[in-house]
């Protein structure tokens, strides 16, 4: 840093060293933050019970349409079920179909990118475009088309998910692939007869895990708006299972005297969203300080 | 140039015939044959039989797509089980709302964008800063939709100021059919109450529509003339006594512009998937609102041919922003490509 | 500082003590400290030292084009023609760029605009400043264009900066910062990043705009043979200070400081040849943050005594020379000539 007052570009936004301890302290944050929302979440998919004795589908005395109230922490919703164990409830099928989506599209991406990073040029240039293809179109668009066409249910949206979610990995994998094939160890183990998973495995995959990670966390926030999204327009996880897309479609009726129906299940999302940013911000600025120390 | 152009429009030519693969695919995939499926679930038997021939469904697939293709060009979509009318028929009538909120939504966007994008630029401060990253924020988290039923609970339920949804309210005449855009219409044929009213509708729906894209970009814009207020050409032209308006307006956003007009046509791909959405939640009549119902009423020959045309149309404006790349910066004219 | 009394016109451009701070993750630092020279017209002042040593600060400072966020000029002032240029505001300063002062920057590469023709490029001093009429001023930058040496012109003017070389690029640049008639040119590194060829061309160029119009130029260089061919006066800087000033040949030929004779070695001021560097030194210059106590180059110097680790010397006449040196052994006489070379390393 000192060396920033000889020759200094000149047009440097803020004092450098003034940023590095603000934005340190700001990764601390939202790391916690960050993995106390996602947890929580997680714990809210896996084992609702923890958070909430209603059952999702019973029909309670205080009638449709009452507001959030000791009793029902949400209220209850258009047929008087406990929209608060609704929504716990849906974090399990709204989480599990993201999850499922961004793995099993990374899972595919990763093995297209590797294939397409060690392979031959014709190879490689016939996998890149079939991967501009996918990527020359809005995805959600043609997801929804798809899983229009699968029919009804949950895995149909993971498929078509999937399908749209994998050629951006294959493409960010490709790339790291390519730019960390000459570094001089990787040849060393290619030289040596390694095959291409074992050499990504063992030599490529510590570098690249601070752009994975930050790819990988975006991507559950995004995942989860495009599920949400497709089950708002009906498809995913049918009624009477909770979905946070689908409950949000339901409560547009009630606009006017159910405004949690709509708040709610929105939040949720936007929650999830964000926290699994801040988590991944916040694992990323550990890592890099971590490294930071090494570099000089 | 010519022959970028070129590449380009080959490129883009291998786009729509790769949707319709996509498209022939789905047909294929959805249970029943691709016959029943266009005909609709209403058509008498002579139609599907009809259909069937006209597909060539008991030739080969590759004959089959063939078919299938010819049927495209001669605009013949299907049938929707839901109206029994011809998709094409639907589609002209559910069109001209969904372009009346897609163009206006998308020219204040852009006409907001850029300014903002080049006011949070030189106002390097706390405030700026602090303004772009929340709205990131907003952008990253809230799906389209939740932002969209939230205007609505605040300024229909609550503060009555705006329509719950609709073009218009349901009691209220349609102006004279010239376009199909009421706007248009209404203000065509004087019919000025009308036009107010239909302006009253559009405010939230475009609204939604234009801060769920300013979250997303403005960020960039803002990034991007910063890297360009960074540029030694710029400390030359304040060399030269240029400053202010003329310095940002003919030096910079020439140059800030190409990674901004990128992310525009990438934000009208997000604009074109949100639709569907949008006009749902303000039950907005349009081709969102059809493909909506027909998700919901298992009626697939509107929704092939939506994904047809929401496609057809992401390409064609990509194939415009690409074009136009070549006009704001001159390197790109000369250099091979 | 006092003046030298060959001349005895009034300078165009006046610099005392000219200090620009600069506030780097919460310290103050000064590039730019206590620089001051006197230009007249026709002359040329040629500012040379290492990267780093300010003089990129000190043609910015003057132009008034630091980044404002985190430098700004703390003291002295520049007098052009009377006006002091720091004390102006910055629509003052605006009205004067390019046309009573301008600056030519360095880079040609990065420094033009690509989206913008060489030919709205170069006209645009004059239109900003309604100098002349679109006409006038097309007119008036095909002129100096072609007398620089750009080929197919009026067409030219429509080129793109990409479509020209790098040598044609610098001239553009000429041409830009001389169309305004300015009484002052402030040139940063207008030799670096061409090839000898043009350098030569470019240094002739110069040489001639100066003959024909009496331009004062401020030269910011390391290249010696640039120096040697067309400078009046030179100032030698370290560390952000000034540490020899005086006629060209003269610093050549009887350097008055440790460190100037450690850049020259036994460079001929007759014979230099374009593009000598400086750099003969070993030892790398302080960083800013961290300057030595005392006189800033001491670490590096040969003769260097107790008291030049304690004292910052001051600018001072050097007896038996016009030059003046901020050495404190020169002030008395005391720097013999041909001493040893300069030291390696730390001691």
């Amino acid at each position: 840093m000192a060396s920033s007052a000889i020759g200094l570009p000149l047009r440097r936004e803020a004092p450098a060293r003034a940023r590095w301890s603000q934005s340190e302290r700001s990764r601390r944050v939202f790391l916690i933050v960050g993995s106390v929302i996602v947890a929580v979440f997680v714990i809210a998919a896996v084992v609702p019970q923890l958070f909430t004795s209603q059952n999702p589908n019973a029909l309670y005395a205080s009638g449709p349409l009452s507001p959030p109230s000791s009793q029902h922490w949400l209220g209850t919703d258009e047929l008087g079920r406990d929209f608060f164990a609704r929504v716990v409830y849906g974090a399990r099928a709204s989480l599990t179909m993201s999850v499922l989506v961004v793995a099993i599209g990374a899972a595919i991406g990763v093995l297209v990118g590797v294939v397409a990073g060690f392979a031959g040029r014709r190879v490689d240039d016939v996998l890149m475009r079939v991967v501009d293809l996918f990527l020359s179109f809005p995805g959600f668009v043609l997801a929804l088309a798809l899983a229009a066409a699968l029919g009804r249910g949950e895995r149909s949206v993971v498929i078509a998910l999937s399908i749209v979610w994998w050629p951006s990995y294959a493409r960010l994998i490709r790339g790291m692939v390519l730019s960390l094939k000459h570094r001089l160890h990787v040849e060393s183990a290619r030289a040596l007869g390694a095959g291409p998973f074992r050499i990504v495995r063992k030599h490529m995959l510590p570098f690249m895990w601070e752009q994975l990670n930050a790819r990988v966390t975006q991507d559950l926030g995004y995942a989860l708006v495009n599920v949400a999204g497709l089950g708002f327009v009906g498809l995913g996880a049918q009624p009477p299972t909770p979905e946070w897309g689908s409950l949000l479609e339901a409560g547009l009726q009630y606009v006017a005297n159910g405004w949690w129906l709509t708040v709610f299940p929105g939040l949720a999302i936007t929650l999830w969203t964000l926290g699994v940013a801040m988590l991944g911000d916040g694992i990323s600025g550990f890592a890099r300080s971590e490294r930071s120390v090494h570099r000089r | 140039m010519i022959a970028y152009a070129g590449r380009r429009l080959g490129w883009a030519l291998v786009l729509l015939w790769a949707v319709t693969v996509f498209t022939f695919v789905l047909l294929h995939l959805i249970p029943g044959n691709p016959a029943l499926v266009l005909a609709g679930m209403g058509a008498k038997k002579s139609q599907v039989h009809a259909l069937y021939v006209q597909l060539g469904l008991n030739k080969p697939l590759p004959v089959q797509y063939l078919k299938y293709v010819e049927g495209l060009v001669h605009l013949n979509l299907g049938r929707s089980a839901v109206t029994g009318d011809a998709v094409t028929t639907d589609l002209a009538h559910y069109l001209p709302a969904t372009i009346e909120l897609v163009v206006i939504s998308f020219t204040i966007y852009v006409l907001l964008a850029i300014p903002l994008g080049a006011w949070a630029a030189r106002r390097q401060g706390r405030v700026a800063e602090a303004f772009v990253r929340v709205t990131a924020i907003i952008g990253s988290g809230m799906p389209v939709f939740w932002l969209g039923a939230l205007f609505q609970g605040l300024f229909f339920a609550k503060l009555h100021w705006l329509p719950v949804g609709g073009e218009l309210a349901i009691t209220a005449s349609a102006p004279p059919d010239r376009t199909g855009i009421y706007l248009i219409d209404s203000a065509l044929a004087g019919q000025w109450g009308t036009f107010w009213q239909t302006i009253l509708h559009l405010i939230l729906p475009v609204a939604t529509i234009v801060i769920a894209m300013l979250a997303v970009g403005l960020r960039s814009t803002r990034a991007s003339v910063l890297q360009e207020l960074r540029r030694p050409y710029v400390r030359t032209a304040e060399s030269k006594g240029v400053a202010g308006v003329r310095l940002m307006a003919v030096h910079v956003m020439k140059n800030a512009l190409n990674p901004v007009v990128s992310l525009l046509g990438l934000q009208f791909g997000f604009l074109l998937g949100w639709i569907c959405l949008v006009e749902t939640v303000f039950s907005w009549p349009g081709i969102g609102l059809y493909l909506y119902n027909s998700i919901q009423s298992f009626d697939y020959a509107p929704i092939m041919a939506i994904t047809l045309l929401i496609s057809g149309t992401f390409i064609v404006v990509n194939l415009l922003t690409d074009l136009i790349y070549p006009i704001l910066d001159p390197r790109l004219r000369d250099r091979q490509e | 500082m006092t003046a030298d009394v060959r001349e005895t016109a009034e300078p165009v451009l006046e610099v005392r003590g000219l200090r620009t701070a600069l506030h780097i993750g919460g310290t103050q630092l000064y590039p730019v400290d206590g620089v001051g020279f006197e230009l007249r017209s026709g002359e040329t002042v040629a500012i040379v030292g290492e990267s780093g040593s300010g003089k990129s600060m000190t043609a910015l400072s003057l132009m008034g084009l630091l980044p404002n966020r985190i430098a700004k000029v703390v003291g002295g002032a520049a007098l052009l023609q009377g006006r002091d240029l720091l004390a102006l505001n910055p629509k003052a300063m605006r009205e004067l760029r390019g046309v009573e002062i301008s600056y030519m920057p360095q880079d040609p590469v990065s420094a033009l605009n690509p989206a913008l023709t060489i030919g709205r490029q170069v006209m645009e001093p004059l239109l900003v400043h309604r100098k002349a009429s679109r006409d006038e001023a097309e007119s008036r930058a095909v002129e100096l264009l072609g007398n620089l040496g750009i080929p197919n012109l009026p067409a030219s003017l429509s080129a793109y900066p990409h479509q020209l070389s790098g040598g044609m690029r610098q001239r553009v640049l000429l041409a830009m910062s001389l169309i305004g008639r300015p009484k002052v040119l402030i040139a940063d590194e207008p030799t670096t990043s061409v090839d000898v060829t043009t350098q030569e061309q470019i240094i002739d160029l110069l040489w001639a705009i100066q003959r024909e119009t009496q331009l004062g130029i401020v030269l910011i260089t390391h290249d010696l043979g640039v120096v040697a061919r067309i400078a009046t006066r030179v100032l030698v800087m370290y560390a952000g200070r000034v540490v020899e000033y005086g006629e060209a040949e003269e610093v050549f030929e009887r350097p008055m400081h440790p460190y100037t004779r450690g850049l020259l070695q036994s460079v001929d001021f007759d014979e230099v040849e374009p593009r000598t560097r400086l750099f003969a030194l070993d030892g790398n210059p302080p960083q800013l943050a961290d300057l030595p106590s005392g006189c800033a180059f001491n670490p590096r110097c040969a003769h260097r005594v107790q008291a030049c680790m304690e004292v910052v010397p001051e600018l001072a006449s050097v007896p038996g020379s016009q030059s003046l040196s901020a050495c404190l052994l020169a002030a008395q006489g005391l720097l013999t000539p041909a001493s040893g070379g300069p030291v390696t390393g730390n001691d």
